[in-house]
């Protein structure tokens, strides 16, 4: 499988303060990533660098073997970790959009995933649930057929009805090819979907792996060995 | 791309925007209405023309705040998530709100003359109004020998000019402003005031140059010679154009280069 | 029968035992066609590649076989399936005996002790 996603010393810092400051990473396509952490480690900050929301204060971020731009942008299939679509729009709205601009977005898959949780196409968005609206988000971020999949906390804060909802959506239709990245601090809900993990605290990279190995080689779940690092 | 961000800013504005050019016709009419069936309202014309005037700049106002407001949220705030994410150009982002701005600004401007017309008219005063605007027009036309649609082209670029400059000197203090990690409000109120400073230095500058291409220090702005008006119009206008570009540069340069979404 | 998958074991070993499980309790017929990988691992909650990774291994196991391009079958061999399900047996039965053993039962005493246990039936109800 070809690199998706390269990084060669990459930092973010805000004055002297480092918030990231991770080195060099590859990431090879057909595999699902869980970028654990506690809050405010630096999850987020890695997410927005490699979606282009942020400026990365030294190294460089390559995605599909380009750098962060507007050409990334267009294999790159983000969901924040907030409501970030427009409140105005409808749903048959938001699909438009989606159409309109990225050209890798399956409108077909949408529409059914759409009606398979039976979402009203006309029902504005303000006049959505919060869980709703996570829903929609995740079901137009899931029907691009990108290359590179970041996902921030997709399943923070929702019951487990809908977290079920959520994996099984993010499995069944994330292209075969790319690489998912799911950054996340619920860790136990979400590493039996992972291929490798990457442990980050305090901006650095603590423990990086593969899921199955850990489990053959030390007989513990991730989220056992992640409490014995994060221990405090 | 830049087409359909185009008609997403308008569909966004939109919701704004028509409804007060609604109000504003809808009370010019109904004013109409008031004058042909003769009804004396207990309020005094003074209010009404008070109010309607207030409610115009209102709507001018209005329409700069929405104008600068959309690019903060929409590009620098949170809704710059999803526009930041959309695989196409910077500068296209920037213009799509730039022209969208302009353009309801000329949409303002349009719709206030509309109602003053339908005021006038229901007064019976629209053609001579009219009348009298034409006759000023022709007697300049024919004491300076100038060509009407040549002018008429110039005072259009003018105001396109001057609100693409108005705009874009907001957006590049927006985007300084944006350079900061904390408080980047204020930071864009203090870039603005630098900005501003800047420009006045400049225009200080161009105006001795002036005195001294035409000679006799600042007589030349009292010079009743239309050739002098022209020339300086024409170098403003080049002025705030070169400005308006670097602005946009700017702009452009922090946006791509050097955003920072927090 | 439910995908429950435990924290101590690698996610793929228990995939195999609990697809074998339903092969055997005819969940999965003889001779059926399987879900995709992605449908598989969507049900299971788990990781495709994970769930590749055990049906391959119960692919060598006989169990199931591929055709190509149209997807993954349970073997039509009945006596193979009932093969596994002994196997199992076997295996559990074994680990089971241990256990007595460490408790200090001799094998009559443990051969006792389930006969009387079956024939009260109580116990082994659910």
């Amino acid at each position: 499988m070809e690199t998706v996603l390269e990084i060669k010393g990459l930092k973010k810092s805000y004055g002297k303060k480092a918030a990231l400051d991770i080195g060099n990473l590859e990431f090879k396509g057909g595999k699902i990533i869980g970028l654990l952490g506690p809050n405010g480690s630096g999850k987020t900050t890695f997410i927005k660098l490699v979606s282009g929301l942020l400026t990365p204060t030294l190294g460089e971020i390559k995605v599909g073997g380009m750098l962060v731009g507007a050409d990334t942008k267009s294999i790159v299939s983000y969901l924040p970790d907030a409501n970030y679509l427009f409140d105005w729009m409808k749903t048959k709205d938001v699909i438009a959009f989606f159409k309109d601009f990225y050209k890798d977005f399956d409108e077909g898959l949408a529409l059914s995933m759409l009606s398979n949780l039976g979402i009203d196409l006309k029902q504005s968005l303000k006049s959505m649930s919060k869980g709703t609206k996570e829903k929609v988000q995740l079901i137009l971020v899931m029907s691009r057929r990108a290359k590179l999949y970041l996902l921030d906390e997709p399943i923070g804060g929702v019951d487990p009805a809908a977290r079920d909802y959520i994996l099984k959506t993010i499995i069944s239709n994330y292209n075969e090819e790319a690489v998912v990245v799911i950054a996340t601090h619920l860790i136990g809900d979400v590493e039996n979907i992972l291929d490798d993990f990457i442990f980050i605290d305090e901006g650095k990279v603590v423990l990086a792996g593969s899921v199955d190995e850990v489990r053959e080689e030390k007989g513990k779940s991730i989220d056992n060995l992640f409490r014995e690092v994060f221990k405090c | 791309m830049l087409g359909k961000l185009i008609k997403y800013e308008f569909k966004s504005t939109m919701r704004i925007f028509l409804p007060i050019y609604g109000v504003i016709i809808g009370f010019s009419l109904i004013q109409v209405l008031l004058d042909l069936f003769n009804i004396k309202m207990i309020f005094s014309d003074g209010i009404l023309v008070t109010t309607y005037v207030l409610l115009i700049i209102g709507t001018l106002v209005l329409t700069l705040i929405v104008g600068i407001q959309r690019f903060f949220k929409n590009i620098l705030g949170t809704e710059g998530y999803l526009m930041n994410t959309l695989p196409v150009k910077s500068w296209k982002l920037i213009f799509s709100k730039l022209f969208t701005s302009v353009s309801w600004f000329f949409g303002t401007v349009l719709i206030t003359l509309s109602a003053l017309s339908i005021q006038l008219a229901s007064r019976g005063m629209l053609q001579d109004t009219w009348e009298n605007i034409e006759l000023l027009w022709n007697s300049l036309m024919l004491q300076y020998s100038w060509n009407s649609g040549l002018l008429i082209g110039k005072i259009v670029m003018m105001i396109v000019i001057y609100a693409c400059y108005g705009f874009l000197m907001v957006y590049c203090a927006m985007a300084i402003g944006h350079l900061f990690n904390s408080n980047r409000i204020i930071s864009s109120f203090i870039a603005y005031i630098g900005l501003y400073f800047i420009v006045q230095v400049i225009s200080v500058v161009v105006l001795v140059g002036y005195a001294f291409v035409f000679g006799g220090g600042i007589d030349f702005l009292t010079n009743s010679n239309p050739d002098v008006a022209f020339t300086l119009i024409n170098n403003q206008m080049i002025e705030m154009g070169l400005l308006a570009v670097i602005y946009y540069l700017v702009t452009n340069y922090i946006v791509k280069k050097r955003l920072n979404l927090e | 029968m439910s995908w429950d998958i435990k924290d101590d074991r690698p996610v793929y070993a228990q995939l195999v035992e609990i697809i074998g499980q339903m092969i055997i309790k005819n969940i999965f017929p003889p001779d059926s066609k399987l879900p995709s990988v992605r449908d598989l691992a969507a049900l299971a909650e788990v990781n495709p590649n994970t769930m590749q990774k055990a049906l391959v291994e119960l692919e060598s196991e006989g169990l199931i076989s591929s055709v190509r391009t149209t997807g993954k079958y349970v073997t039509d061999n009945v006596e193979l399936i009932k093969g596994y399900k002994r196997k199992i047996a076997v295996r559990e039965l074994g680990r089971f005996i241990n256990k007595m053993k460490d408790l200090d039962f001799t094998m009559e005493e443990i051969k006792d002790l389930v006969d009387k246990e079956v024939n009260n039936g109580n116990s082994f109800r659910n």
